[in-house]
């Protein structure tokens, strides 16, 4: 059982882990969640900077690459990191089938 | 190469976000800023709202983190205009879309609180100061002394202000996740 991150995961870090299931630096985590939501979270490089921080510090990534010229760092997904996300999205098929039960099905309640 | 011609006003800002919506005022009236020292700003004219500027306070990086981090947000396409004792002024360009430095509640609050950190230690020496000088037989200690608690009282003040906004946004993820993220926060 994983980690000190409480759930429910907040949208930053969730998409952040997501991001980097393969290798990928700051910005490219930015318009890659741009990407994943359709427009929807433009994430700040304050909430990135901070978030990736706190994430390395967990353990829930890593570093991947740094390059040498650019100091362009890579960041990666860990296994601590891939269970904390497997468990969160659990928790959320949970709630999503729960949500569309009661909503979704018999509306003469 | 044409020297842009440099204008320069004089303020005392105690409160960044009053700051930093008075750039952009400057910026939405075609003077961008180009530089900043205590109390003296020095713009540059431009074209009308051409930038949106904004600020960032780092508490716990070394230099070397600073750096990285302008780095990064060059790649991004943001100037950083100045850096000075952790505070960062960087500005992007407005055709280039929205720029917000934090969007999401969390780490808004964790900016507020790592200035109000810092600000009420500068308060409490103020008010230190005020209190070792104010029974002082000289006219120049008591002056300092009301200086020292006037300045003591206004960053009360703005601390004020930037608790309430922590309050605020605290309440608002209270009310989405039954506090479990104010947990997560006090790490």
């Amino acid at each position: 059982m994983t980690t000190l991150l409480q759930p429910p995961l907040t949208e930053t870090f969730f998409y952040i882990l997501l991001a980097v299931k393969e290798p990928l630096h700051g910005y490219g985590i930015i318009q890659k969640v741009e990407i994943m939501t359709e427009g929807r979270i433009q994430m700040g490089p304050g909430t990135l900077y901070g978030a990736v921080k706190s994430l390395l510090q967990k353990g829930m990534i890593a570093l991947f690459h740094e390059d040498l010229d650019s100091r362009k760092k890579d960041y990666i997904l860990t296994e601590e990191g891939a269970i904390l996300l497997q468990e969160e999205i659990a928790r959320l098929e949970e709630l999503l089938r729960n949500g569309k039960k009661v909503l979704g099905g018999t509306e003469n309640e | 190469m044409s020297e842009k011609k440099k204008i320069v006003r004089y303020k005392i800002y105690f409160n960044y976000e009053n700051e930093e919506r008075w750039i952009n005022e400057m910026s939405r009236e075609g003077l961008d800023l180009v530089d900043y020292a205590v109390g003296k700003y020095t713009f540059e004219r431009g074209t009308p709202g051409e930038y949106i500027y904004r600020y960032q306070y780092l508490s716990t990086e070394t230099p070397e983190e600073v750096q990285e981090y302008i780095s990064f947000l060059e790649e991004g396409g943001i100037e950083v205009i100045g850096s000075y004792f952790g505070w960062l002024i960087m500005r992007k360009k407005t055709s280039e879309g929205s720029f917000e430095v934090f969007t999401d509640d969390e780490s808004k609050i964790h900016h507020y609180q790592s200035i109000i950190r810092v600000v009420n230690i500068v308060a409490i020496v103020n008010l230190v100061l005020g209190i070792v000088n104010v029974t002082s037989p000289f006219l120049f200690n008591r002056s300092i002394s009301i200086l020292s608690f006037s300045t003591a009282a206004i960053l009360f003040i703005v601390i004020g202000s930037y608790s309430s906004h922590v309050r605020k946004l605290s309440e608002k993820i209270n009310l989405k996740n039954n506090s479990h993220h104010i947990d997560q926060l006090k790490k």
